[in-house]
Order: C-alpha cells, then sequence, then structure tokens
C-alpha cells in the first residue's frame, strides 16, 4: 500500500517545514496525525457492509491460466481505505498449496475488482477461498479485522491422451442379470426387448399369439439381452500416498482410459474412494464420463483406511470379470483378486503377485497409449 | 525482481479495476476542487472572479469526462489562445502588476533590488481571468485523464507554492490534493511514483527554507557546524558558540601589491547583528522596506562600502592609491580596505551594506590613502564646505538606516553591560564613550590569545567581560561593538586582515606582498556621522602611534581636530537609551541544547532524501544479483524466471508487444517446458530465452513515449 510508506515521508516532511517556520504546517501535521485514526475508526461502522465474492470459471486445464476475480463490495457511503485478504488455493486432490495477499479497493457506494489468474500443473478441484479480511484506514496504517469471506472453485480437468484399452470382456451368467441391454436383442425371453412383425425366418416360438390373435397378423416378442457389468474401474487414491504428480498422473490415466472404454463401447462401473467412502458410478457412454470426471477429481482419498478394504466392504459378494486397478503402488490391490481378476497401473511398480502395468511419470503418454488389460 | 521457483500452483495477480464509479467521479471532483482553491489562493483573484472560475472547472470536469473531451479541450484552449492574441497588453500589465509583490518577495529573500513592473491593477481582471481559466482547465483535465506530464507540472506548481513564494496556504492546499488523488487513486500503475514524486516535492518544500533559501539558513548550518567543530577557520567567521584559541600559522592567504603601502584593514565579514551568541547579518525581515532606500542611493553612487574613502575624498584627506588583491586561499569575502573609493565587485542591485562577496580571486581596489586622523578630520570639512549637500542629504538618509539597525543588543547583553559601566545620568560625547570603553576592556580584560570560550547558553559580551577575562582580538571587538550599541553609538564587528604600519613602511611601492594567517584580525567599528564606518581599535597591541596621534589631537583644545570633532555640524550628545532595542525572547526557545530546529528539519529532512536514495541504490543493487544469479542457474531455473521478468517488465511499463517483433511462442513454450514438463532443459534454450529478454528491453526502449520511457527506466533499476 503506497500510504504505509507515504505517510511517514509526507509526515517529516510537513513536520520539517512546521519546525522552519511555517505555521500552516501545523495544521498539516494535525491532519496526518487525526485522519488514520478518524478513518480507522470509521472502518469499524463500514466493516459490516462489505462484502466479497470470488468468482472463477467451472472449469479449467492443466498448465492453461484460469482466470480469477476477487470483488469487494461496499455499501458504506463513507470510503474506506484499502482492503487487504489472505488468498488459499488448494488442490484438494493432489494437496497443492498456494497462498498470497491482495489488495484492493472499495469506495463508496461501489465495488473494486482485483484480477488473477491461477494455473496449475496438476488436475484437481481447485478451492479458492479468501479470508483474514482488514479494511485499513486511509492511509494503510491501521487494520480493522472484518468477518467477510469468499469461496470459489474450479475443477481442473485432467488432460487425456489416446489410447486403446486391450480387454476381453467377459460374459456373466444370464440369472445373475438384472440389467438388459437397451438398444440390441438378446435370448432372455423373460424380459421383452421389442414386438415386430413377423419376417420369414422367425422362429415360431417368438411369436406374440395373443397380440397377433388380436391384430389378426403376425407379431414377433424379440427377447431381451442381459447385461452384464463385468468391468470395474477402481481408482485407490490413498494407495500408497501418493505425491501430487502421481496422483495428476493416474488421473490422467483414468480420464484416458475410461474414454477409451466409452469409445469401443464398453460399460462399466467406475468406482473411487474419497474421505473414507466409496464413491461408485455406471459409465454407459462418453456423457455418463463426462458427467462424472469432476466428481472423480474432486478430492483426494483419505489416510485413514485403505481404498481395496472400503471396496471390498461395499461390493459385498459382487464380483466382477476384470478389475483395473490404478494406485500409486500395487500392494492394496492384491485384496481385490477374491472379486475378480485384477489388473493394476501403478507409478512404484513393485513385486506383486497380480499383473502390474507401470505408469511411469515421465512417458506413460506414450506408454499407455494400448494398454494390455487382459493380463 | 523477485524470481520464483516454479510451483504446481501458480498465481499472477493482476490490474485492479474499480467499480462505483460515481463515487470516484465525486472523490477525484473534490479533490481537485481542493487544488484549484490552492492555486487560486497564489493567483489572489477576487471573490467573484474565484468562483467564475471554479464553475469553469466543474464545466471542464464535465466535459473532460465525456466522449466529447477533445472537442472542448480542444475549443477551450483555442479560446484561451485567442483570448491571448487579442488581449496580450492587458494581459501582460495584469501579469505585471501580479508579479509586483513577487519581486518584494524576491527583495527580501535575497537582498537584491528588483524594479517594480509599471503597471495598474486595473489591469489584473482579465489577466485573473485568463490565467485563473487557463488553471482550472488544467486542473480539470489532469483530475479526469490522470496525464503524467500534467501531473508533474501540477506537482511542480505545488512544490513551488510550498517555497512560499507565493503562500503557504495555496501551497498546503495543492500539496494535499495531490496527495489525496495519489493515494485514492487507482488502477493506473503510475501513480506509485506520482505519489512518491509528490513527496519529493514536499520534501524539498521542506529542506529549502521558505525565508531565504540561500541565506541565512546556510549561515546558520555553517555556524552549526563550525560550533560542532571548533576550528573550521582561524577567526571564526561570527560564531561565538565556541571560540577557540588563536592560531597563529604562517600560512599565505592573501597577495597584495600596493601603489601606496601603508597600514590597512582590509574588510571581510561584517557582523551587523548580535544575537548573543554569535554575529550575523540583518536578516531579510529587518531590511524588508530599505530596497527602494538603497536604490536611491546606488542610483546617487553613494555606497556603504566606499563611503568613507570617498568622505575622506571629498575633503581632500589623502591621495587616491591603487591596491591589488589576490587570494591564495579559498575565501567567501573580497577584502576591501577601509578608505575604499571604487571597486567593480560592488553590486548596486545589493542592497545591504556589509561585507562584500568574493566574485574573483584576483581583484584591484582604487582607495583613499590615510588614516585616522585623515578621516576624523573629514568630518568637520564635510561640514564646512558647501558643495557637500547632495552627498549629505545621502549621507542622511543612510544615517538614518545606520541608526535603525545598528544599535540593536539583546537584553541579557544590555543587563550585563550596564551592571559593568554602571549607571549613566548624563550626557556624553562620542571622545567620552571611546575613552569608557577602552578603560573598561583595559580594567576588566587580559589580552590572551591562547583563550578558549564556551559560553554555553550564556551571551558571549557577559560571559567575556563577567566571567571569563580574558581573549583575544575577537573578544575585543565583540565588546567594543556593544559597549559602542549600548551607548547608543551605531557600531558593527569586523573580521579581515590588518597590515600594521609598522610592516607596511617595509614594502616599497608596487611590490607584493604576502598576509598570512597571522594577520588575521577583529575589529569594531562605529559609525562617524557624516563620515561613515571607522575602525576603532582596542586589542592591546594592535594600537600604535596613529591612535595615540588621534587621541592627542583630539584632547588637545587648541588643535583644528578637537574643534571640528567636538563641534560637529550634527551636534549630538549619547545617553543610554531608555529602553533598549530588544530581540525577541521567542529567540532564546529557539535555541535547543545549542541546536538550532530549523538546521536539524533541514537535517531530517536531507536525511529522508537521502534514505530514500539509499533505498533506490539498494534495490538496484538486489535488481543486479538477482539477474546475475538468473544467467549463472542451471537452465530451467534461468528459462522461468527470465521469461517471468520479461513479463513483469512488460506489465509493469504497459508496453503492448508486437508479435511479428518477438518471438512470444518459442518463449512460452520454452517457459510452459521448464516450469510444468520433466523434460531437460538445454543450454540452448537458456540461451534463447537471454536473447529474448534482450530483445523485450530493446523493443521497450524503443516503443515506449518519453514520459513511460522514464517510469521503465526506474523499473529497469529497481525492479
Amino acid at each position: 500500500m503506497t500510504g504505509r510508506y507515504l505517510w511517514p515521508l509526507v509526515f517529516l516532511g510537513a513536520m520539517g517545514l512546521w519546525l522552519a517556520g511555517v505555521a500552516q504546517m501545523g495544521l498539516a501535521l494535525l491532519c496526518l496525525l487525526a485522519l488514520p485514526p478518524l478513518s480507522w475508526g470509521l472502518n469499524f461502522l463500514g466493516r459490516n457492509r462489505l462484502r466479497l465474492s470470488v468468482e472463477l470459471p467451472s472449469t479449467g486445464e492443466t498448465d492453461c491460466p484460469i482466470a480469477f476475480e476477487l470483488r469487494a463490495f461496499s455499501q458504506f457511503p463513507i470510503p474506506m481505505g484499502p482492503v487487504s485478504c489472505k488468498i488459499e488455493a488448494v488442490n484438494e486432490l493432489t494437496g497443492d498449496r498456494f497462498s498470497t495477499s491482495l489488495v484492493l479497493t472499495a469506495l463508496a457506494g461501489g465495488e473494486g475488482c482485483r484480477a488473477g489468474q491461477f494455473q496449475s500443473r496438476h488436475c484437481g478441484y481447485l478451492k479458492v477461498t479468501a479470508t483474514r479480511v482488514r479494511i485499513w484506514d486511509w492511509f494503510g496504517l491501521l487494520p480493522v479485522p472484518c468477518c467477510a469471506e469468499a469461496h470459489g472453485g474450479v475443477s481442473i480437468l485432467p488432460e487425456s491422451f489416446p489410447c486403446r484399452a486391450e480387454l476381453t470382456v467377459p460374459p456373466a451368467a444370464p440369472e445373475d442379470s438384472v440389467e438388459y441391454a437397451p438398444d440390441q436383442p438378446g435370448w432372455d425371453y423373460s424380459e421383452t426387448f421389442q414386438l415386430r412383425e413377423y419376417q420369414e425366418g422367425d422362429s415360431l416360438r417368438a411369436v406374440h399369439w395373443k397380440l397377433s390373435g388380436k391384430l389378426d397378423r403376425l407379431v414377433i416378442r424379440e427377447p431381451g439381452l442381459p447385461v452384464a457389468r463385468t468391468v470395474l474401474v477402481f481408482w485407490d487414491k490413498s494407495a500408497g500416498a501418493p505425491k501430487p504428480e502421481e496422483t495428476d498422473a493416474l488421473a490422467q490415466v483414468a480420464a484416458s482410459l475410461c474414454q477409451a472404454l466409452c469409445q469401443q463401447g464398453i460399460g462399466f462401473h467406475l468406482a473411487w474412494n474419497e474421505n473414507q467412502t466409496i464413491e461408485f458410478r455406471q459409465i454407459d457412454s462418453l456423457e455418463n464420463f463426462c458427467t462424472a470426471l469432476p466428481q472423480l477429481i474432486r478430492r483426494g482419498g483419505g489416510e485413514e483406511r485403505s481404498g481395496s478394504q472400503l471396496l471390498l466392504e461395499r461390493l459385498h459378494r459382487r464380483r466382477y470379470g476384470r478389475i483395473v486397478y490404478l494406485g500409486a503402488t500395487p500392494e492394496d490391490a492384491e485384496a481385490l483378486a477374491r472379486v475378480g481378476n485384477v489388473v493394476a497401473l501403478a507409478c512404484r511398480a513393485e513385486a506383486a503377485v497380480i499383473p502390474v502395468i507401470p505408469v511411469r511419470l515421465d512417458r506413460y503418454r506414450e506408454e499407455l497409449q494400448r494398454m494390455e488389460l487382459d493380463l | 525482481m523477485r524470481g520464483k521457483k516454479p510451483e504446481n500452483l501458480q498465481f499472477s495477480p493482476g490490474p485492479e479495476t474499480q467499480g462505483g464509479e460515481r463515487g470516484a467521479a465525486i472523490c477525484r471532483w473534490l479533490l481537485g476542487g481542493m487544488y484549484l482553491a490552492g492555486c487560486l489562493l497564489a493567483l489572489r483573484p477576487g471573490w467573484e472572479t474565484a468562483a467564475l472560475l471554479f464553475g469553469v472547472y466543474w464545466a471542464g470536469y464535465c466535459l473532460f469526462g465525456s466522449r466529447f473531451r477533445w472537442v472542448a479541450l480542444g475549443g477551450s484552449l483555442l479560446a484561451l489562445l485567442l483570448g491571448a492574441l487579442f488581449l496580450r497588453e492587458r494581459l501582460m500589465l495584469g501579469a505585471a502588476a501580479w508579479l509586483n509583490p513577487l519581486l518584494e518577495r524576491l527583495e527580501t529573500v535575497q537582498g537584491k533590488i528588483y524594479l517594480p513592473f509599471a503597471a495598474e491593477a486595473e489591469a489584473m481582471p482579465v489577466f485573473y481571468l485568463w490565467a485563473g481559466s487557463l488553471l482550472s482547465l488544467l486542473t480539470a483535465w489532469g483530475v479526469q485523464r490522470q496525464t503524467i506530464p500534467l501531473w508533474g507540472l501540477l506537482a511542480a506548481v505545488a512544490a513551488g507554492s510550498g517555497l512560499g513564494f507565493w503562500s503557504g496556504w495555496a501551497g498546503l492546499a495543492m500539496a494535499g490534493a495531490l496527495l489525496g488523488l495519489a493515494l485514492t487513486w487507482r488502477g493506473v500503475a503510475w501513480f506509485r511514483g506520482g505519489a512518491l514524486l509528490l513527496a519529493g516535492c514536499l520534501i524539498l518544500g521542506a529542506a529549502l527554507p521558505l525565508t531565504n533559501p540561500l541565506g541565512a539558513l546556510g549561515q546558520e548550518l555553517a555556524g552549526q557546524i563550525a560550533g560542532i567543530h571548533p576550528k573550521s577557520g582561524v577567526l571564526p567567521q561570527g560564531n561565538l558558540i565556541h571560540v577557540g584559541p588563536l592560531e597563529t600559522k604562517k600560512t599565505p592567504v592573501l597577495e597584495l601589491t600596493m601603489e601606496r603601502p601603508q597600514k590597512l584593514y582590509l574588510r571581510g565579514f561584517v557582523g551587523q547583528r548580535y544575537t548573543g551568541r554569535a554575529w550575523t547579518r540583518l536578516s531579510p525581515e529587518q531590511l524588508e522596506g530599505d530596497s527602494s532606500l538603497f536604490y536611491y542611493l546606488h542610483q546617487g553612487d553613494f555606497f556603504a562600502q566606499t563611503q568613507l574613502g570617498r568622505a575622506a575624498a571629498r575633503t581632500d584627506q589623502g591621495d587616491a592609491a591603487a591596491l591589488t588583491v589576490r587570494s591564495l586561499q579559498k575565501s567567501r569575502w573580497s577584502y576591501l580596505p577601509a578608505g575604499l573609493l571604487e571597486f567593480e565587485g560592488l553590486d548596486d542591485r545589493v542592497f545591504p551594506d556589509a561585507g562584500v562577496r568574493a566574485s574573483q580571486r584576483s581583484y584591484t581596489a582604487v582607495y583613499q590613502t590615510g588614516g585616522l586622523v585623515n578621516w576624523y578630520g573629514a568630518q568637520g570639512a564635510l561640514a564646512a564646505g558647501t558643495a557637500n549637500q547632495d552627498y549629505l542629504a545621502q549621507e542622511s538618509a543612510y544615517r538614518d538606516f545606520v541608526y535603525g539597525h545598528y544599535l540593536e543588543l539583546p537584553t541579557a547583553t544590555a543587563q550585563a553591560l550596564g551592571q559593568m559601566v554602571g549607571e549613566q545620568t548624563q550626557k556624553l560625547t562620542l571622545q567620552q564613550i571611546q575613552g569608557k570603553i577602552r578603560d573598561l576592556l583595559t580594567d576588566v580584560m587580559t589580552y590572551d590569545p591562547a583563550a578558549t570560550t564556551d559560553c554555553g547558553k550564556a551571551d558571549f559580551v557577559a560571559y567575556t567581560l563577567m566571567a571569563q577575562g580574558r581573549g583575544y582580538s575577537v573578544h575585543y571587538a565583540t565588546a567594543a561593538a556593544c559597549l559602542f550599541r549600548y551607548f547608543g553609538v551605531p557600531a558593527r564587528y569586523v573580521e579581515g586582515y590588518f597590515l600594521p604600519a609598522a610592516e607596511a613602511s617595509q614594502i616599497p611601492a608596487g611590490q607584493t606582498y604576502v598576509l598570512r594567517d597571522l594577520h588575521a584580525h577583529a575589529w569594531a567599528e562605529f559609525y562617524l556621522d557624516g563620515v561613515g564606518w571607522i575602525p576603532f581599535e582596542t586589542t592591546p597591541g594592535y594600537q600604535d602611534q596613529e591612535e595615540q596621534t588621534l587621541q592627542g589631537l583630539l584632547e588637545d583644545p587648541d588643535s583644528a581636530l578637537h574643534q571640528a570633532f567636538n563641534q560637529n555640524f550634527l551636534p549630538k550628545s549619547f545617553s543610554v537609551p531608555q529602553a533598549q532595542v530588544q530581540l525577541p525572547d521567542e529567540e532564546a526557545g529557539q535555541w535547543l541544547d545549542g541546536i538550532r530546529l530549523a538546521p536539524l528539519a533541514f537535517g531530517l529532512a536531507l536525511l529522508a532524501v537521502l534514505a530514500l536514495l539509499a533505498w533506490q541504490l539498494w534495490r538496484l543493487l538486489r535488481l543486479r544479483c538477482a539477474l546475475a544469479r538468473l544467467k549463472k542457474a542451471p537452465p530451467r531455473e534461468a528459462v522461468a524466471g527470465l521469461y517471468a521478468y520479461c513479463r513483469m517488465i512488460l506489465e509493469l511499463s504497459q508496453c503492448s508487444w508486437d508479435p511479428g517483433l518477438l518471438d512470444w511462442e518459442q518463449a512460452a513454450a520454452d517457459n510452459r517446458e521448464a516450469l510444468f514438463s520433466g523434460h531437460p532443459i538445454t543450454q540452448a534454450q537458456k540461451e534463447r530465452m537471454l536473447a529474448f529478454r534482450g530483445q523485450v528491453l530493446r523493443d521497450c526502449k524503443a516503443r515506449l513515449p518519453w514520459p513511460k520511457w522514464i517510469f521503465y527506466r526506474w523499473i529497469r533499476c529497481v525492479f
């Protein structure tokens, strides 16, 4: 704040003039001594009329500037001095932190705005908070604390890379399935896919005799196709206490893998652990995944319990044909072998009994363009 | 510059913008009005004109904030220009009439005569209107548009006003308004520099004393320094705070070439006013109003410095002789003989009648030969002569000045002298007074060149006569001059060089003779009506045959000198004035344990300026070290740091970059790679970034306009 440096200089100058015999400088000295506490006192009246807001876009990209605006609104009719606040930014996924202080001014009955740009190397959810607001007197010497706060957040989406998942989806027994494909017929007559007119070659067993009698023409009932969700992609965010770079890499790998599975028409379950809970999402299409992605990168995993343990508790007796495990280390993935065939994608590929595909931080984008998951 | 380590999460602050334009506009309008009020205090128009000018300001403020601002500005300036063309004579008369008080102020401040302009006050309203309109429009434009050159002009006007040439209130109002604008007006990075500029102007205004920029404060400061460091010369130059022993060295100081070698008193420093602890020159306040007297005297070729010589020449006392003086040491004064007749270094614009400042190291003066007998004898001859009426009329006017200024004594001094000389009930002649002074000094004082006098807060004369009782020429001269004043005879204190008669008789005519430090001497001079300032020697060892001869003639009732001296044309008897002219008691309060507050203020202000300069220098050195560290840093850190530096330079100097000139894409790509990728950064990339930095700096230098270029240079030094 310029005034903080200017006030002593001006005070010295006015004192010098006064000592040299300029009587008017006595008034100037009086003003210089009286104005700071006067404006400081006025700030006590106006501090409850100050509001702050943080404006951020909803999403952003890694390594790209993200526009940030801090606005201060003052409804106090008397001008206040500079407003300082502490800006804290936390990437809730990777734990990256940044804090700085900003100063802006809100004139009487108006607003002030301070812009800026964030840039993050890692994906995640960037939560920005403006706290410890202080309103200073006109010369920036005496602060008054203010209870105004502001919050904002932006999802920094991971940058996916083109990849193809080499994965054979094993079939499931029909009696186990409770879901049916919405877009193609199958062989399960307990569920009707659609009704249509008879075409040459159709099986007589498929004729809907009752409806055909009513309509006086042959109507075929096509059976449904039971769908087996046998692929689980699980991201264990807490395994191996990952570093921010590892979390970022795993997020990119998860996003790329899910995107590839969607593009290949493979439906799957997507699960991750956060705050000691397991989040499940059913992904049938790319749109489903885009909706789930911001929530996937929203928070970190927590440290108390293993994600695999939580997942096992959640799955109970359910089994999967293929479980793709993503984590910093693969050791927790071994526990999941009870519920399916596990293949792990890990940053630190230590010796394990399950197949591990290493995620090397410096070249995973090149090496994982083709993921052999049928190991 | 603050080098930044690449981090996972970075933040780049941007500029601040403001909403609430209405509040900001009102604030600026008010502060601009305050500045205009200061301008009008300096301009001093009438109330009606001031109200009209505020209306001009308000209209200008509204128009310059609209989209028609350029039309409004052009139209108003055109109107002012046309007004200046068609009314130029009246404007010039009005300006001249407005400047006359300024000339009076300059006379008081500088002690030089400035002839007033022949202008009538009737021409001033036109000038007020024109100049006031210009100020109003400039203020409105500067407040609305934040133009830096205009701000510089406004700050300079505020500083100049603050120097007191017009009004302290004007400067205060203007400076306060500019300060308020600098504090409250954000959104433009210039005002950090503008605020510092204003602070610097205010500090300069505090550093330069308001009443006498070059004179009194400088003398006082020199006196204070001399007081702190006792020996800054053989004689104290009037500063009696600490008088050390007389060190008679043989250092050559003056080289004389005399046409007729004789005993000489060479005047240098002349002390006109005794403060109790120093001899100083008369203050500007005391000389206020006397400039016209000296203008009249100088026009009649009457100079106080040459009065004695010309009085003697008029009465054929002695002959004219030439004297060439060459200073062998740096000296503030020209050393001129008491009987000076002609000297080309006399400035007829300088109206105090004290010593003559040295303007060159070698100079020639013409003086009237002769001595005390001749000078005393001139008084009677002048009175008897019939061709001296013009001279006597001038002398009479000057005599009034002398009697008005050379009788002052501080109260403490007068009280002490009263105790010393006892109660005086009868009137005394000049001769009687001289006798009393000599007797008193002989009784009370002992000549001691090794005497050191530290009188503290006490009066110097009182301390010397009543406590110490020892001293050398400085003590004797001060005491004698004060005693003269006590008895009602105008007197002053002089320092210079003395060539004794015995030594002068050994010098062949026309031969160069060197005066040394041991010739330095101080003496008292009293004013002999009609004649001028006569040296009065009281220091033991310096009174020679001439004084004895003079005394003999004065005491001999049959001598013509006795008759003329005691029957002068202005019968005068002196008595102790009933009420001594007292110096203000506030003077005592201004002495703060020996330290004068005004030099202290000057020192504080100077310290603040030096601190500011030191801070800038420190930042410059820190920047240089940071840049050097970057050059030697590993490529990754160097690339990121240099790129950040280039962006900072452009942002702060608000210089837009030309994509065609600078390879921003490549530089940005290198920066991203350095910050966010794990790839190794090569030396070639570092070299490329160094070259890019050079391009940016050259581009900024080439394309910035000069006001921004100055700010850009400041950024280059300290950021």
